[in-house]
């Protein structure tokens, strides 16, 4: 299995919410900011580079999963996704103070763990963000794109110092 | 059945009595009126005293969430409020995007009234269930930034935040509220309205989710509408790159800017000297900021990056409008002043796009010598920055004669006399965005002069932008997807090669209607080209679950403008008000383009007479009496109004007889 995560882009980010809403509507059948698995938490006046999107990056060693002693997060081998069993959680809430990236959300109709589960290997927040601040990407591209950024920064920088 | 979209409650605040009510939101009604600008006038019409002084604790405050806000359709985003303006006496709309009304609509509301008056300045804090009335006592005299900041902190950023300037609280009418330093609510003085209720803030943060009746139905419409955006990559990275600065040549160039008052045109090379994208792109702009949904993020974040006012900075909606205002019309000289002085307006919530106006006028007034330096307190009046700042700043404190103009045209007209009435360039005291001279005689010059609101033309214009050298049946297919009849299509292009814009402008108006009850944003072109009009009835179906026709929805549409033109008419306003002004008749001089005069679409001048025809072919598309502009009662009954008929036939406003043909 390909390791694939959410990339995520603060400097496109226009917060416009599109992501939260389908990610709800699409989980939960409603449309609820409260109950999305990813979240764009704005700062000032809510542009481009202070939006911080924010969702489970499915770590390779899962802080989560380990934390849980229900054992009610297990990675799905098909997509890669950690995945809640919601039979098993207890709804203790572990798991949501352990993510330190604000990944693990607790799910307060249904009194559970809830995450982010790749909704089962095709991302339906990417598909509505039209400036692609959220990327579904296999790990060795991210690797590269990564570098070319880093690349373009330092473009800037050279043009800055030299020009 | 399962409802959705509709959240199915009226919040109703009554300040002086501290009272919070929760009634049940009659869902036939919402239906009729269909919600947000539709709902909030069949609301003032049953519950506001129409008498009422602007001020008075009585006047209400109505502000409608339409069934699409907080769902993932696109561009839904516009809450729209209406109540009895200061400035104009009307009783009207205004619309805003941002993140408020999507909170108050997952906090489990479709309406929202706030009425009387709190002892003791308060703000409003909605969360879900919890909706409380809290002690703003420390919050009062702070700008509408520094109040946002202090909200931000005590309860969270997830809050979005509404608050007045300094300037509302001293109920200067001539303001707007910010919602998160970057959207604009209510011009013509939603925050003196607010202030006079002792009202500093709204807050709202939702978490109650919004019912969808069919959620894949209404993703796959998602999708296929997204589709058509990212087919046009090149267009979203223009928008991004520029948002609605995209439109510079617009006014720099193809049509222009009116300045001078309205007795001049903002030379073209100018703009392109002090205005140009790239200055903005390299020295402005510092972010894109998105309503909610919005494929097309086209609002502002901008810092200064050098001189005097480096390191100040603005989230602005509409930027190019506001750069454009305070470009032409006030002249301050530069893009750094330019933005100082929005980011001024914003934070004690003057309004730039009216009390501009009010400057240009003033420095005419004291150019002819009708004001002189004892009414300017010894400063001498020109169109300049320091002018602008001077007048803000008394604006702010309603004091002087800055505080005299930021009361509007109908009461600065009253206040300084001496005929300056004669170079006020308004209709029902509001300010013309466009002169018709410059940009020729289409819709949004047309609502200019028949909007109820006063001389406002987004709110009823038609959606497309009407370039004019595109040919008369450019129009055709936008407004025959928009489900207009076919018998009105013959009658708006009675021939080949032209079209009567009278009769067009009813459907443009009514399209922007419709999208501000559901509550989708627009943007005109910008985001309308990408829609058709079957997405409109499939995404009301799918969300709410009432399955509806697009004609059931224009027909709608109607009954709510119809409602909106009667709450007016119960006033006073008739025909009489719908005035084009004088100046609009003056050739215009200009630096660069000649001398311009004004003319329909197509170039044909216009007498004040032709203008006057056309009012009564608008009247008549709109079954409306010719004599008086007032509906007649056939047509407010046609559109299931018995009520309002009946009310308006006993107050003796309606026409006595029908004079249409």
């Amino acid at each position: 299995m390909e390791e694939k995560a959410l990339v995520l882009y603060p400097e496109r980010c226009t917060g416009c919410h599109a992501c939260e809403m389908v990610c709800s509507l699409v989980h939960d059948g409603e449309s609820n900011l409260g109950l999305s698995r990813i979240g764009i938490m704005k700062t000032n006046g809510g542009g481009t580079n202070e939006n911080i999107p924010v969702v489970c990056q499915q770590c390779h060693d899962p802080i989560c999963a380990d934390v849980c002693v229900m054992g009610a997060i297990s990675r799905d081998n098909e997509t890669g996704a950690l995945v809640v069993k919601e039979d098993l959680c207890v709804g203790c809430k572990t798991c949501v103070i352990a993510c330190p990236l604000g990944g693990v959300l607790y799910h307060y109709i249904k009194g559970c763990a809830m995450k982010c589960d790749l909704c089962g290997g095709d991302p339906e927040c990417v598909k509505v963000c039209l400036y692609d601040a959220i990327e579904f990407l296999p790990m060795d591209e991210w690797g590269i794109k990564t570098r070319l950024k880093g690349a373009e920064n330092l473009g800037r920088i050279f043009e800055v110092v030299y020009r | 059945m399962k409802v959705g979209g509709y959240a199915g409650q009226i919040l109703t605040i009554d300040l002086s009595k501290e009272e919070v009510i929760k009634e049940p939101l009659d869902l036939d009604m919402a239906r009729k009126f269909l919600g947000g600008f539709g709902l909030n006038c069949k609301l003032a019409w049953e519950r506001l005293d129409p008498e009422v002084d602007p001020y008075s604790p009585k006047n209400m405050i109505f502000m409608g969430m339409g069934p699409m806000l907080g769902t993932p359709a696109p561009v839904s985003n516009k809450c729209s409020v209406v109540s009895k303006w200061p400035s104009t006496g009307t009783i009207s709309p205004g619309t805003a995007g941002g993140d408020f009304g999507i909170n108050v609509k997952l906090s489990g509301y479709d309406e929202v009234i706030i009425t009387g008056k709190a002892k003791h300045p308060v703000y409003v804090k909605i969360n879900g269930d919890d909706v409380a009335i809290c002690n703003a006592g420390d919050l009062w005299g702070k700008d509408s930034h520094e109040t946002t900041d202090i909200l931000w902190e005590k309860h969270g950023r997830q809050y979005s935040v509404i608050p007045i300037g300094t300037a509302g609280e001293c109920l200067v009418n001539t303001t707007i509220c910010m919602v998160d330093k970057c959207a604009s609510w209510g011009k013509g003085g939603l925050p003196a309205i607010m202030g006079s209720k002792n009202l500093k803030a709204f807050l709202a943060f939702g978490n109650k989710g919004v019912k969808v009746a069919d959620p894949k139905r209404l993703m796959e419409r998602t999708k296929l509408i997204l589709e058509r955006f990212k087919s046009r990559p090149d267009y979203l990275k223009l928008m991004i790159d520029l948002g609605t600065m995209d439109g510079f040549a617009g006014w720099a160039d193809i049509h222009g800017m009116s300045s001078e008052n309205y007795a001049g045109r903002f030379p073209t090379e100018e703009a392109y000297r002090i205005y140009s994208p790239q200055y903005y792109l390299k020295n402005i702009k510092a972010g894109r900021v998105s309503d909610p949904t919005c494929p097309i993020g086209c609002k502002d974040h901008v810092k200064i990056q050098k001189g005097e006012y480096a390191g100040t900075e603005a989230w602005v909606s509409s930027f190019y409008g506001r750069v454009v205002h305070m470009a032409a019309r006030c002249q301050v000289g530069s893009y750094e002043k330019n933005v100082k002085a929005q980011e001024f307006f914003q934070r004690t919530g003057l309004c730039v796009h009216s009390y501009t106006a009010l400057i240009d006028w003033a420095v005419e007034l004291y150019q002819r010598g009708i004001l002189t330096k004892e009414d300017t307190g010894g400063v001498e009046l020109k169109h300049d920055f320091d002018t602008t700042m001077y007048l803000a700043e008394q604006a702010d404190k309603h004091e002087g004669l800055g505080g005299i103009l930021s009361q509007g045209y109908n009461k600065a007209i009253e206040d300084i006399g001496r005929g300056c009435e004669k170079y006020a360039v308004q209709v029902k005291g509001m300010e013309p965005l466009y002169d018709p001279r410059i940009n020729r005689l289409t819709g949004p010059e047309f609502n200019q002069v028949v909007n109820p609101r006063g001389a406002h033309a987004p709110q009823g214009c038609i959606t497309l932008y009407m370039s004019r050298d595109l040919p008369a049946e450019r129009y055709r297919p936008w407004l025959e997807d928009r489900g207009v009849p076919k018998e009105a299509l013959k009658r708006i292009f009675p021939q080949a090669g032209y079209f009567n814009i009278a009769r067009m402008t009813p459907y443009g108006e009514d399209w922007v209607a419709f999208m501000n009850s559901v509550g989708m944003g627009c943007l005109r072109g910008r985001v309308d080209d990408f829609f058709k009009g079957e997405d409109w009835s499939d995404v009301y179906s799918s969300v709410t679950g009432f399955e509806t026709s697009l004609a059931e929805l224009r027909e709608a549409t109607r009954r709510s403008y119809n409602i909106y033109k009667a709450l007016n008419v119960r006033l006073g306003f008739s025909r009489k008000d719908d005035v084009f002004p004088d100046r609009w008749f003056e050739p215009l001089e200009t630096e660069d383009r000649g001398t311009l005069v004004l003319s329909d679409y197509f170039g044909t001048p216009l007498s004040r007479k032709d203008c006057e025809k056309l009012l009564d072919d608008y009247y008549d598309e709109r079954g409306w009496d010719i004599e008086t502009g007032i509906p007649t009662e056939k047509t407010l009954i046609d559109s299931g109004l018995e009520d309002v008929a009946r009310d308006l036939k006993k107050r003796g406003l309606l026409p006595k007889r029908a004079s249409n043909k």
